[in-house]
């Protein structure tokens, strides 16, 4: 082969990658549910839901923090029907009522409102805090990753039996607080120990504006003889959330006093037995 | 062998550019925090975007009224039940469960009061009471004339919902067809 046209032909090779790259920039596949890969639409505007919505309307006047998709496709509501343990309404275009989610308690069932042209929402009511979202059962206290919530497994479930396109369930799946239409972004902490105590600090700068922190608490110490096993999350030396022997999950609103900018609030974890763990949920803009 | 040479630093070069375009973004478990909540001692574990779908008002417009009471503290339940303008409340809003998970407390001044079936028998609601305590229902649901009357007349497609066995066992003649969801109408079942 002509040396020249070996020449010519990987410089045109690096031209045709530096030019697909730059196409490419900003892209990124495997950005995770609720992450929007249209960067217009990373902005922090105000939502417009706000004008179209009355406060006195659903979802406004129940709903807490949700996580919902758009299908894009008919759905066939016979279909999860009996997925519901309470349906509370149903009409030709929806249902809606709680369904379970598997392996937990009536208080974790979260209300599921699908509707016919394709949209699915999954939330809480309002006055849960955003904290159910966390599902500890995936979660081992050496491997604190945050994999998936409560809401996400129930619409995932709904959305299989509904037979649509998963892939586009996880790529569309958006969460969204309906009392905080304010509330930009979601920011868990989580930490985690075996070792007795543990703890971290978090300061909130001034230009952030907060509008909910709450906390769910894992413990899962086991028990002995003497009733003395216990796990508690303090914070700034005054206990937030804890208990006894066994395995349980706390969930609670943290005070406003804990939201003061500029000023390092120091979270601390105890136990004995076991292990335990805390995930705050920060929503702010 | 020159030839070889440039052969070998054009598939570098490529395979480079592939591991660049297909190699994950930053993940959104990983942001920076540095122009955001500080956090030291424990990692910043997740993070994501709330977003409202302008596309989705049109569809949620559609949606009906339905809870009243939901959750609500037992001093609550109580106080609202019992208030005459609980009846022109719901009289508007048309809800479709009139209380839900009431304490056992509660639920005792809720089934006795003439507010609620007032209410009811405006709003004909689909779900009267869940989660009523077993005691309550022992004692006044079954023997309360105004809440099977209520039942008789508007036809929910839940009365009660969350009722233990024992309750079930001395509410009367064919009970269960009244206190479980089925969807069927008390009246006919009666």
């Amino acid at each position: 082969m002509n040396r020249r046209a070996v020449k010519f032909l990987v410089i045109g090779g690096v031209l045709v990658f530096v030019l697909l790259g730059g196409l490419f920039i900003g892209y990124s596949p495997s950005e995770g549910p609720g992450i929007d890969n249209v960067s217009t639409s990373f902005s922090l505007a105000t939502p417009a839901f706000a004008q179209g919505i009355p406060s006195g309307q659903f979802p406004m006047n129940e709903a807490g923090i949700s996580a919902y998709v758009n299908t894009e496709q008919a759905l066939d509501l016979s279909k999860v029907k009996s997925l519901y343990k309470v349906l509370e309404d149903e009409t030709e275009n929806y249902l809606i009522g709680t369904v379970e989610l598997s392996g937990y308690g009536e208080e974790w069932w979260p209300h599921v409102w699908i509707q016919k042209s394709g949209w699915i929402l999954v939330y809480y009511t309002k006055n849960e805090p955003t904290s159910r979202l966390m599902k500890w059962d995936v979660i081992q206290w050496d491997q604190p990753g945050f994999t998936t919530t409560t809401l996400r497994e129930v619409l995932v479930s709904v959305a299989r039996r509904l037979g649509v396109d998963m892939a586009r369930v996880e790529s569309g799946l958006r969460y969204y607080h309906w009392q905080y239409p304010e509330a930009t972004r979601m920011l868990v902490v989580l930490d985690t120990t075996n070792a007795g105590a543990d703890s971290f600090q978090y300061t909130i700068p001034s230009e952030l504006t907060i509008y909910d922190l709450s906390a769910s608490h894992r413990g899962e110490v086991g028990s002995n003889a003497y009733g003395s096993c216990y796990s508690a999350t303090n914070l700034d030396e005054v206990k937030l959330l804890g208990g006894g022997q066994g395995t349980y999950v706390l969930v609670g609103q943290v005070p406003e006093k804990y939201l003061l900018p500029q000023a390092p609030h120091v979270v601390a974890l105890g136990h004995k037995g076991g292990w335990t763990g805390i995930a705050l949920f920060f929503l702010y803009r | 062998m020159a030839d070889l040479k440039w052969i070998l630093a054009f598939l570098a070069v490529g395979v480079v550019m592939f591991w660049l375009l297909l190699s994950p973004g930053p993940s959104p478990n990983q942001l920076p925090t540095s122009a955001d909540i500080k956090v030291e001692g424990a990692k910043v574990n997740w993070f994501t975007e709330l977003k409202f779908s302008r596309n989705l008002a049109p569809a949620l417009a559609g949606v009906r009224p339905r809870i009243v009471l939901d959750y609500a503290t037992i001093s609550a339940h109580s106080s609202l039940v019992q208030s005459s303008d609980f009846a022109a409340a719901t009289g508007k809003v048309a809800p479709r469960i009139m209380v839900q998970y009431a304490a056992t407390t509660a639920t005792r001044a809720v089934v006795s009061s003439q507010g609620l079936m007032l209410a009811a028998a405006n709003t004909h609601p689909r779900l009267m009471l869940q989660g009523a305590a077993t005691s309550v229902i022992n004692e006044n649901l079954s023997t309360s004339e105004n809440l099977i009357g209520a039942a008789s007349e508007l036809e929910p497609r839940v009365l009660l919902q969350g009722v233990e066995d024992s309750a079930l066992q001395t509410t009367g003649p064919n009970p269960r067809s009244l206190l479980i969801g089925q969807e069927t109408s008390p009246k006919e079942e009666r």
